[in-house]
């Protein structure tokens, strides 16, 4: 992106514009070692006569048939007997070496075994009766492929291995309408829930990001459009904050908040800690996405005579509104899972509180620490119910902020439509209305609509 | 009983119409609806020690129902502590250990002033010794240990356990050359505490090696061991030891853990001679010897804490020596801050988990207070405000350690060692902890068997006469048909009993000698790299012909 660059009047000129475009591309094809001059091109009819004088042989009009295109993403015959075949002696290499004769022992050393060995055999197989550019490329496929198996598998483990282990809490309905204020350790799963966590957890997530949304925004749109004094330094004030251990954010909400200033714990306590925590994450998240906004758009905004903050409310913020949701869902991401700030702020209770500003509040990732801490099995299997509460939690919101922030720049819903359109027709009456006296105003309904979606 | 209830549930309902209310959008207070006639109880917050827990939450879920909302935060004893001085205070704390106005590991001091504070005894358990080991494959469920050796082990001083002093301890187990992995606490905390208090008392010389700082020689944070690992949290370090790369980890945690985890711990060795489980009925019996310190009223550091060394030396064949018992630190005199309706609740509370609070202890892996820390309990809990002196009568109480009838029921009932578990040639095979299974003793070794269990030699308190384990051995050997008298022979080569399936019933094999141990995983041979050259020659025979069949073919070619 160049359109930051200040530019000339003269880029303005669309004609100049396009002949600039004409020439770059023509510098592009006017390679040295190219015979046939650009210009050359249109001429073709009488191309081969007047080249012939000149010693240089052209081929005529008539192009010779061009054979089957090459596919380089095609997998050579026989490929999958190889993998298989390779596949099977994997496995049997790693059985020799683990058990059957060998002296090995481990599960982790006989997958490692077993997939040195696949790569190799199926190495061997494919240079049998390919190319070596066909043999990398068939290995460097398999690695790949590997590697995203075992990541997303890893993704897929951490999924099913909480809700295996939650499942016989999870398919209680108390689970989700109790708290858990009259269940002891001894009481079975279909005594107690986590609603009060749940609630905690909502309630938190809701102070925070009334506190880091207009803050957070608000600074980076001081960083990366206002530039004013001191920008630089808070941007780098920003970064370092991002690394900050969460701990350290519950430290400084415990020292001032509570042990300072006197106030109890609380679950507004907590939300200024997992605050400190998100704030950064949403500011520097939202300043490159700022950045983004093509510097044209502010030019043109700014030309039309608009101010400095309704160039930012009108242009800018709904222009790059896609990147702040994306912003804001990084920072509540960060703060949702947190524990420690938690754990130092917000106190612990069992019991439902829907009170954020007075008494203990616990949310789910703190109540699934609490839980899994314990010796007790079924207090452990509550714990992992509990996190799965909170994934399954976690993917509501941010299907609700994709659905509410996630469009695109100049993407109307239907109703967002329909109010431009009135808009615009009340912008073309208003003119008509203007210009009365010289044109009675026949061609107000059909004068295209002001694109301000666009913008 | 029926008015608190009744407000209760009238309170009950208004927080649920608040809770609608706020559900509707609206931040609203919560603002308990005032009982027309009845205690008015109000939430009270506390914190402090993980360790006591899982007996808190499990009383304020009974006392919910009695219209008491406890809230607790287990953030540990220390930070109970802190919590409870600073200036937004708790109402109480939880700590394993008194305050520290002079502390030993580098933390600020505590100096509450003298009279703000009570100390009542709330919950006992003993320090158990959770351990992984295995002979030739199977678990020991049944190790023991005397004091001195478990002392030795934590600071690090026994390398294998096949050491010559715990084999002494243990004259039925052939003890393999793993490796001893002591696994202590990494963070503050009150089991370490105790733990080093007895260290201190009982082996100074030993632990000095380590940690050596006179006078009091207690730490929350225990030093680093060689060899050692530390883990965060009783579960950290239960989880450290149940692993399969735990073989041969000991270490202390709360009994619940070694029992939920189905994991053995160890037998320690009491002053007369018998190695016993921390169960809650030896744990309850120990602390009836605990006694309240109450020389000195100006000195935070002592005034009614507790004095173990009497459990330490307790010389009841049934006493677990390492049992302690924590505190509910109780505000007094804070009235101003204190509300009367918090007062009440923490008045009303500490009568009940003194006396039914005690009943569930056992289930959960702690053990009840006995009689005189009820009376201690009681006596403290009449200085705090918000309790009805008039109601706090020991004989009222209803706590499974003593009775209107029994005075002193515990003592009459907890049963006594079985007469293998005393110290000498014999060891018992059951098995210990939350381990079911037994664990077969070399034959000169089994004096009773495992069908003589804790159950039949216990409860029979006429076995306190008993003194030897000789007459008790041989009746057992005859009634059940098996044992030492029978002869059964050791056969030389695998270390197995002979005839094992029908010695003593259960299919287990004899602990034997380990030679297994050396071709686990632990040594590399000569022998293991031939199996390694032979692999690579037999791939070689398969990959060798396709290679040069491609180099000759291409040559071929060409």
């Amino acid at each position: 992106m160049t359109t930051t660059e200040p530019r000339t009047g003269k880029n303005l000129d669309a004609t100049e514009l396009l002949d600039d475009g004409a020439r770059h591309r023509a510098d592009l094809l006017d390679d040295p070692t190219e015979v046939i001059p650009a210009v050359a091109l249109p001429a073709v009819d009488d191309a081969p006569v007047r080249l012939r004088k000149s010693g240089t042989v052209m081929p005529g009009r008539a192009v010779e048939p061009v054979g089957v295109r090459r596919r380089t993403g095609d997998r050579p015959p026989g490929d999958s007997t190889n993998l298989g075949a390779a596949a099977l002696g994997g496995l049997a290499v790693a059985f020799l070496l683990f058990g059957v004769v060998g002296p090995l022992a481990g599960k982790l050393g006989f997958v490692v075994v077993a997939w040195l060995a696949f790569v190799g055999i199926y190495a061997l197989l494919t240079s049998l009766d390919n190319s070596g550019p066909m043999v990398r490329d068939r290995i460097m496929g398999v690695v790949l492929a590997s590697i995203a198996t075992v990541l997303f598998g890893s993704a897929l483990v951490v999924i099913f291995f909480v809700v295996g282990r939650g499942w016989s809490a999870m398919v209680h309905l108390n689970f989700y309408t109790k708290d858990q204020s009259i269940t002891g350790p001894l009481d079975g799963l279909d005594s107690g829930g986590i609603l009060h966590a749940v609630l905690g957890t909502l309630w938190m997530m809701t102070i925070c990001l009334l506190i880091t949304i207009p803050l957070g925004i608000a600074c980076a749109v001081f960083i990366a459009v206002v530039k004013g004094p001191g920008s630089r330094f808070v941007r780098t004030i920003v970064e370092a904050m991002t690394a900050l251990p969460s701990i350290v954010a519950g430290l400084f909400i415990l020292a001032t908040w509570i042990l300072v200033l006197g106030f109890e714990r609380s679950g507004l306590a907590a939300s200024f800690a997992l605050s400190v925590m998100m704030l950064p994450i949403i500011v520097r998240a939202a300043d490159v996405v700022l950045r983004l906004v093509p510097g044209t758009l502010m030019e043109a905004s700014e030309a039309l005579g608009a101010p400095r903050w309704r160039t930012v409310w009108h242009v800018i913020l709904p222009t790059s509104k896609s990147g702040l949701a994306t912003a804001i869902i990084l920072g509540t991401a960060r703060g949702i899972g947190e524990t420690s700030p938690v754990l130092l702020t917000a106190g612990v209770t069992q019991s439902f509180n829907a009170n954020p500003l007075n008494g203990p509040m616990v949310s789910l990732p703190l109540q699934a620490f609490l839980f899994t801490r314990s010796p007790q099995p079924a207090f452990v299997v509550r714990g992992f119910g509990t996190a799965a509460v909170l994934m399954i939690l976690v993917l509501i919101l941010f299907v609700i902020a994709r659905v509410l922030g996630g469009r695109g720049p100049g993407q109307l819903s239907n109703s967002q439509r329909r109010r431009v359109l009135r808009q615009s027709a009340a912008d073309a009456r208003r003119f008509a209305a203007r210009d009365e006296p010289n044109a009675p105003a026949p061609s107000a309904p059909s004068a295209p609509p002001l694109q301000t979606g666009n913008l | 009983m029926s008015s608190v209830s009744f407000a209760s549930r009238r309170r009950r309902a208004a927080m649920f119409a608040a809770a609608v209310a706020v559900g509707a959008g609206a931040v609203t207070i919560v603002v308990p609806a005032p009982p027309a006639h009845a205690v008015d109880y109000a939430p009270i917050n506390g914190s402090g020690s993980s360790w006591a827990y899982n007996a808190i939450v499990n009383w304020q879920s009974n006392g919910k129902k009695f219209g008491w909302t406890v809230n607790y935060n287990p953030n540990g004893s220390s930070a109970g502590r802190s919590d409870f001085l600073s200036t937004s205070p708790t109402d109480f704390a939880v700590s394993d250990i008194p305050f520290q106005p002079h502390p030993t590991d580098g933390s600020a001091p505590e100096s509450p002033p003298a009279g703000s504070y009570a100390y009542m005894p709330i919950v006992a358990g003993g320090t158990s010794f959770m351990y992984n080991l295995k002979i030739g494959g199977r678990r020991v469920t049944n190790l023991r240990l005397s004091g001195e050796n478990i002392a030795r082990i934590f600071t690090g001083k026994v390398s294998t356990w096949n050491d010559a002093s715990i084999a002494k301890d243990n004259p039925g187990l052939k003890l393999p050359a793993t490796k001893v992995v002591p696994v202590v606490r990494a963070d503050g905390s009150g089991s370490s505490a105790q733990f080093s208090l007895w260290m201190e008392n009982q082996y100074p010389s030993i632990w000095h090696t380590v940690y050596n700082h006179p006078p009091t020689g207690e730490t929350s944070q225990w030093p680093s061991i060689p060899g050692g690992q530390a883990k965060t949290g009783d579960d950290g370090v239960a989880n450290y030891i149940k692993q399969d790369y735990g073989d041969g980890a000991i270490g202390y945690v709360q009994y619940s853990y070694a029992k939920n985890a189905q994991f053995p711990v160890a037998k320690m060795l009491n002053k007369s001679g018998y190695y016993v489980e921390p169960t809650a009925q030896n744990v309850a019996v120990s602390l009836l010897q605990a006694k309240i310190q109450t020389s000195n009223p100006n000195d935070p550091a002592t005034y009614l804490t507790q004095q173990l060394t009497d459990v330490y030396n307790d010389a009841d064949k049934r006493a677990y020596p390492l049992s302690a018992y924590s505190y509910m630190i109780l505000p007094i005199g804070r009235t101003p801050q204190l509300a009367a309706s918090k007062a009440a609740t923490l008045g009303a509370f500490g009568k009940y988990l003194l006396c039914d609070g005690q009943d569930a202890m056992d289930d959960l892996g702690y053990s009840p207070l006995p009689k005189n820390l009820v009376q201690a309990g009681f006596d403290q809990l009449k200085r705090s405000p918000g309790a009805n002196p008039g109601t706090l009568d020991v004989s009222q109480c209803k706590n499974p350690t003593f009775s209107n009838t029994s005075p002193n029921k515990l003592a009459d009932t907890a049963p006594y060692p079985q007469a293998c578990d005393k110290q000498g040639p014999l060891q018992c095979s059951t098995g210990t902890g939350g381990a079911t299974e037994s664990t077969r003793v070399s034959t000169s070794a089994q004096g009773g068997t495992s069908s003589n269990g804790s159950t039949n030699g216990g409860t029979n308190t006429s076995n306190r006469t008993t003194s030897g384990g000789g007459s008790t051995a041989a009746a057992g050997g005859g009634s059940t048909a098996s044992g030492g008298g029978t002869g059964a022979a050791v056969n030389p080569e695998t270390g197995l009993a002979d005839g094992g399936s029908s010695n003593g019933g259960a299919d287990v094999p004899l602990a034997g000698p380990v030679s297994l141990n050396s071709s686990s995983d632990s040594g590399w041979s000569g022998s293991q790299t031939f199996a390694i050259l032979g692999i690579a020659m037999l791939l070689a025979v398969f990959v060798l012909p396709a290679l040069l069949v491609r180099r000759l073919g291409r040559g071929g070619v060409k």
